[in-house]
């Protein structure tokens, strides 16, 4: 909070009290977990966070704990900003009843404290999110020979849960991805949606999504998988060309370099991109399973320039490759940027069936 | 009723409590609204435009795809006009998205729309209830495998994997909440993660799930292999009954999409569903139940 002029830091958002805190909660559905958010107060020059929580027996031994504040009632919300210690104040994200409490206070975005903390991970940050993306990727192996004709995506995700409950995720966070892909979309395919019960047939393309937690670090693991027969040559290029544009952009990975480079390394010979015009080209990932830094959105290349990659960020490479008419390539690998280069979080081309 | 009809009285409530437009974020409202499941993702997220809903020209629309916050203004005045932009009613805010939704409507003031939408989606219709007993039915038949699992040395994540996968056998891949187990006196929401059963335990379990959208749950307690009610539990039902005051009920929250509020000054009416959970020394149960004339209908019998 140094440097910022930020005083009062109060955090609603579970992604942002888990990463400021520690603190767990049980996993439940967003109106559950909004309904029971805790909150976390941070003050400038004071070393313990102050958190109001349902659930004091998540937090650790060196967090304030104090009962439960519902902020999304009125009296609750006003009574709640009343005690808050004063000078200038941040916070992430309100529900309404709260915002209307605090709204005099004239609060910044909790973002102008916590980008900056969030972009770069500690040592002991990286090598939560190497186990949990571990737990993921031996999860999918023991799923993908389930992925069979006749199969029904739902099955892969009923596998899938019962698999990282045994190998020690904390937490699911993703609804599974098991998205059988057309070859045909008019326009661009949509990308994720939402897990329905179908049968898989053989020549399925599936687009594999899956993201789990493990001590408040996330995971994301993608790949496509050809059901029932090997993928054919037009989806082995695809594969190929999505490795290329990953290579390409790895590298020119290290401190320094700026997500335009990263944009233009990634780029066709004539300017384009060659990934979906709507997702982007890499993504971080920490208590949230998509956070900063974004690189190769629509937000433009200004924007791009604007990130500068330094030690200890992650990149979740995932540029979506498509050809309307004949399906496309998705898969992520997540590296971190290291004093000289980067290092791997994830395997490469892991159970990608046109990798192999 | 379908969300075609939510919608279309959404319009109405918009005129009588006089807002122009709805800015939702909640995956429950934006699906209410739209009739349109999103990927789930669990715990909290930032409030961020995710559907608008506009009174005068009675359109609802989804977000478009975008990291853009130029796009999302473009968006959101495609949708409204600044002109005809007075008073918007929204389901949370960030500091962030008040400036870009200022910048959006210059001339308007941003209110809460949970009233509204608490109000709109409160009484179920016969449509909604069915959607809620088949969430029950598989809440119910995934709990009976958790239950079937349970044994000494059995881990709550174990358990919880056995619940997951039992829903998804029946469609069902989102919890309401992560299934746990764990024993009774300590923490029946985040047991320790390592933690094994043992045959001393008495143990509650609890399990839910969301279906299409909508939620059902359950909480047991077992001893032995027995079930063992908490003392109050038939009396806590039979309160349950048109015009009690819910601060005067074992009522934990609303039922529907997910959960819902409900204040302790609100009196339960037919229509309403409810969670109900009674918990002593000896035991916890939690079940899902329909107001209704009469004796309530439980949703979850494990019966």
């Amino acid at each position: 909070m140094e440097g910022t002029g930020v005083d009062v830091l109060v955090l609603c958002g579970q992604a942002n009290i888990s990463f400021a805190t520690g603190a767990r909660v049980p996993a439940c559905d967003q109106a559950r977990a909004s309904a029971w958010r805790s909150v976390a107060v941070l003050t400038a020059g004071e070393d313990r966070p102050v958190l109001y929580t349902a659930f004091p027996e998540g937090a650790p031994d060196d967090v304030d704990v104090r009962p439960f504040v519902a902020v999304e009632s009125e009296s609750a919300a006003a009574a709640f900003v009343a005690g808050l210690p004063t000078g200038r104040l941040a916070l992430d994200d309100a529900p309404f009843p709260l915002w209307t409490a605090v709204a005099a206070r004239e609060p910044q975005d909790a973002a102008v404290v916590l980008a900056g903390a969030k972009i770069t991970k500690t040592a002991d940050e990286l090598e939560c999110i190497r186990q949990a993306q571990a737990i993921n990727e031996e999860a999918m192996r023991s799923v993908r020979p389930v992925a069979q004709p006749g199969a029904r995506t739902t099955d892969l995700s009923g596998a899938f849960l019962r698999a990282i409950a045994e190998l020690g995720a904390t937490a699911n966070t993703v609804d599974p991805v098991f998205q059988i892909t057309p070859p045909f979309a008019p326009g661009e395919p949509q990308f994720p949606t939402v897990t329905e019960p179908f049968a898989l047939r053989d020549g399925d393309v599936v687009w594999v999504d899956t993201g789990i937690n493990r001590h408040g670090y996330a995971s994301d693991f993608g790949a496509t998988w050809h059901i029932g027969h090997a993928p054919d040559a037009q989806q082995r290029d695809q594969f190929a060309r999505w490795r290329d544009v990953v290579d390409r952009v790895l590298e020119v990975v290290r401190p320094g370099a700026t997500g335009a480079d990263l944009v233009a390394a990634g780029s066709n010979a004539d300017g384009t991109r060659p990934w979906l015009s709507y997702f982007y080209l890499a993504h971080g990932i920490g208590t949230d399973s998509a956070e900063m830094p974004l690189v190769g959105t629509d937000r433009g290349d200004e924007f791009d320039a604007s990130i500068v990659l330094a030690p200890g960020m992650v990149l979740v490479m995932e540029p979506v490759i498509w050809d309307n008419g004949h399906g496309g390539h998705r898969s992520e690998e997540i590296v971190a940027v290291t004093d000289d280069g980067y290092c791997w979080l994830s395997e490469r081309a892991v159970l990608d069936d046109a990798g192999g | 009723m379908s969300s075609l009809d939510r919608s279309e009285q959404c319009f109405e409530r918009m005129k009588e409590a006089g807002f122009d437009v709805l800015v939702l974020g909640r995956d429950a409202h934006a699906l209410a609204m739209t009739g349109t499941r999103r990927l789930t993702l669990s715990g909290t997220r930032p409030f961020g435009p995710s559907c608008i809903v506009v009174a005068a020209a009675r359109t609802v629309t989804a977000a478009p795809v975008t990291w853009s916050p130029a796009n999302v203004v473009e968006w959101l005045q495609s949708c409204a006009a600044p002109s005809t932009v007075r008073r918007v009613g929204v389901d949370g805010m960030t500091p962030g998205v008040g400036l870009l939704l200022r910048g959006a409507w210059p001339d308007a003031t941003f209110e809460d729309a949970g009233p509204l939408l608490r109000a709109l989606v409160q009484m179920k219709t016969p449509e909604e209830l069915d959607a809620l007993r088949a969430a029950a039915s598989v809440a119910v038949a995934a709990f009976g495998e958790m239950v079937a699992a349970l044994r000494t040395g059995a881990t709550s994540a174990e358990l919880r994997g056995v619940f997951a996968a039992a829903a998804a056998s029946h469609g069902v891949t989102t919890p309401a909440f992560e299934a746990v187990a764990a024993p009774l006196g300590g923490s029946t929401w985040l047991p320790a993660p390592d933690g094994r059963l043992s045959i001393d335990d008495t143990v509650v379990l609890r399990g839910g799930v969301l279906r299409q959208g909508w939620e059902a749950s359950l909480a047991r307690t077992y001893r032995d292999g027995r079930e063992c009610a908490p003392a109050g539990w038939d009396d806590a039902v039979r309160a349950l009954r048109p015009g009690a005051r819910v601060g005067d009920v074992a009522v934990a929250h609303g039922v529907g999409r997910g959960i819902e509020r409900l204040g302790p000054d609100e009196h339960l009416e037919p229509g309403m569903v409810v969670a109900v959970e009674v918990a002593d020394d000896t035991a916890l149960r939690q079940d899902v139940f329909a107001i209704r004339d009469g004796d309530p209908e439980l949703l979850t019998s494990t019966d």
